[in-house]
């Protein structure tokens, strides 16, 4: 069977000014349905980069990337917005919450997009705050909520529309010991219920939850503890 | 359904930063108060208008002696006698598509009743006259044909005259005396106000054609049957360019006027001369046009400047969206509507603020200005126009950045 993810010989180039920076560099890469992977490495090695091509919000300067069998940059820019509302769910370091809607409003943010719109979308999202327990506070504003929260919430938004992969960078990057963990331990449940996550992180003890630790320097893929194992 | 969300959306946005938007708006809310103080005035002079044009009469041709000229040098209009009752007689037999044709001879004379004088304009007319305005009594009757055959005095006066002749009490009845002859008030008019140069039309008194050439304008020496002016009624105003010409052939040829000789006589389409008596109007309306102009394009700019600002710093909010499967339209649509909102709600303060200044317009300026609801749709459509146009680039903006500096700022 094929892979959710291939990867296949993706470059990507950055223009600073006059010099051009090796984001990528042939990286090659297949993750199967249900995988936990973490992406590791130092800053500047890549892992944001090689996030946003996995979450259709950039384009390598070459190289294919096939999600579903789907050759993801033949598509149009319509299919490309459609492909993030309804296949990926991302989240961020720093939540990136609208700050001036509601818990709920967020997390029904992408049931919005929706091309065939669902019948009940508030129910749909009222049910996914209560999977991430946060049932009590729907009606709060981002600024009322505490950073774990925040980021439950950003979860709830990121799986709304029942994506095939999760997309998290540096997800626990601004939250305490604790709260970390509590957030790990709802993605792990998350992918346990058939979910593909990948992650990326530079600490070592949230790369540690995943079955998967792909090393990244430079651009280049320099280790892949998990690729025995999903061939 | 989705596009009411949208609209939400845009109000949810404008109301966040609610100072800034005012301040935004300020230039639309300017052009377009502009907007409709020019509609007011202009709809205000078009109702005054067609207001004076129906009192006037309508489809009347006013024919007057033409000038004397005295050594090269035109005299004024009126130096000479030319028009005669035959003439009007003339041209209501000869000249196809005239309902009437009605002489008139006026002066300037001081009338006394009781112990009040009035001076006032004192006209000879025939029944015709009255038929040819479309004027109206509104106590006692009008003079007939049997007053003007008998040079009977009698004498039907207008609201002023009644006014300042009677005081109050019922001038029907009562005698006037103009010159040495006094005369019977048969009739006072119904009221008419200003004609379009200012003319009180209520201050006059008609009496018979016929009395008024025995007893008190008198005879002309040279020409006993001289009218000064004939009143000319077509019988639909596209016959009125017609008539004027046949009205001259006529003349000329009764006149015994000859190849190039120029008329002694000239005719006057009224409702010409009260149309083009409008200019001040005009003048303010272009030159507010131009005021509402400028500063609909400042009020533009001004918005755009603040969508601007707002996109970038919004950046964010956007990248989640496209992040989330908001397609690069949607997120165009989004501020493009909340640009038209923002104008739009500038719209509706110009059109309050506009309504307050338009109202102060009568007692400051002395013109006449009209309200109607076309104007409210005006002053909206105009705000609406103004919010898509300097929308469109903030909006493109938006719709075409990056989604993937949303993982490179977290960097």
């Amino acid at each position: 069977m094929s892979s959710l993810v291939t990867l296949d010989h993706i470059h990507k180039q950055h223009r600073l000014g006059n010099q051009t920076v090796h984001a990528l560099s042939d990286v090659c890469l297949e993750i199967n349905r249900g995988e936990f992977v973490a992406v590791v490495g130092p800053s500047g090695s890549g892992k944001s980069t090689l996030l946003s091509i996995l979450g259709c919000l950039d384009r390598p300067s070459c190289g294919s990337y096939y999600l579903h069998d789907e050759d993801v940059f033949a598509q149009s820019k319509i299919r490309l917005s459609e492909l993030r509302n309804r296949h990926i769910g991302i989240i961020f370091q720093d939540f990136n919450l609208l700050p001036r809607l509601t818990a709920l409003e967020n997390v029904a943010l992408p049931l919005f997009y929706r091309r065939e719109p669902m019948r009940n979308p508030t129910a749909r999202a009222r049910a996914v705050l209560e999977e991430v327990g946060l049932g009590t506070r729907m009606r709060h504003m981002p600024a009322q909520l505490s950073g774990g929260e925040q980021q439950r919430v950003a979860i709830a938004r990121a799986i709304v529309n029942d994506p095939d992969l999760l997309l998290a960078d540096e997800p626990t990057g601004a939250l305490d010991t604790s709260t970390r963990d509590a957030i790990l331990a709802l993605l792990d449940v998350l992918q346990r219920a058939a979910l593909t996550v990948v992650l990326v992180t530079h600490d070592p003890e949230v790369a540690s939850y995943a079955r998967r630790t792909i090393r990244l320097r430079d651009g280049a893929i320099i280790g892949d503890t998990g690729c025995r194992g999903a061939a | 359904m989705r596009s009411l969300s949208y609209v939400h959306l845009a109000f949810r946005s404008v109301r966040a930063h609610i100072s800034r938007s005012i301040l935004a708006v300020t230039g639309v809310v300017i052009g377009i108060a502009a907007v409709v103080i020019v509609v007011a005035v202009a709809e205000g002079a078009r109702a005054e208008i067609s207001r004076q044009i129906n009192s006037l009469g309508s489809n009347l041709l006013l024919v007057q002696p033409g000038a004397q000229v005295a050594g090269g040098v035109r005299q004024p209009a009126g130096t000479v006698l030319s028009l005669t009752t035959a003439d009007a007689l003339a041209i209501a037999r000869e000249v196809p598509d005239i309902v009437i044709a009605a002489p008139f001879v006026g002066e300037e004379k001081t009338t006394i009743s009781g112990d009040l004088n009035w001076s006032t304009l004192v006209a000879g007319v025939t029944p015709k006259f009255f038929e040819a305005r479309g004027w109206r009594v509104a106590d006692g009757q009008l003079l007939n044909d049997d007053h003007v055959a008998s040079a009977a005095k009698v004498v039907v006066i207008g609201r002023t005259v009644a006014r300042e002749l009677f005081k109050g009490s019922d001038p029907l009845g009562r005698f006037v005396r103009i010159e040495r002859s006094s005369y019977l008030v048969i009739g006072v008019l119904a009221e008419k106000g200003q004609d379009f140069t200012g003319r009180d039309q209520d201050d006059v008194m008609f009496i018979p054609l016929s009395s008024a050439k025995i007893f008190t304008i008198g005879r002309s020496q040279v020409n006993p049957e001289a009218v000064h002016t004939i009143l000319v009624k077509t019988e639909s105003a596209q016959s009125m360019q017609a008539a004027e010409t046949a009205i001259a052939r006529v003349l000329r040829l009764r006149h015994k006027i000859v190849g190039r000789k120029a008329d002694d006589f000239r005719i006057q389409n009224l409702i010409q001369v009260a149309q083009t008596s409008d200019r001040a109007y005009r003048q303010f309306t272009s030159l507010v046009s131009t005021l509402a102009g400028i500063s609909l394009l400042v009020g533009g700019i001004g918005v755009m400047n603040i969508m601007l600002v707002s996109v970038t710093e919004r950046i964010n909010e956007i990248g989640v969206r496209l992040a989330f499967g908001a397609r690069p339209q949607d997120i165009r649509r989004q501020f493009l509507l909340e640009a038209v909102l923002l104008c739009t709600i500038g719209g509706l303060l110009g059109l309050i603020v506009g309504y307050v200044c338009a109202r102060a317009i009568p007692s400051a300026l002395g013109w006449p200005i009209e309200f109607n609801g076309q104007m409210a749709l005006i002053a909206i459509a105009c705000s609406s126009l103004v919010g898509v146009v300097f929308g469109l680039l903030p909006a493109e903006r938006a719709a075409r950045s990056d989604p993937a500096a949303l993982l490179r700022s977290g960097l």
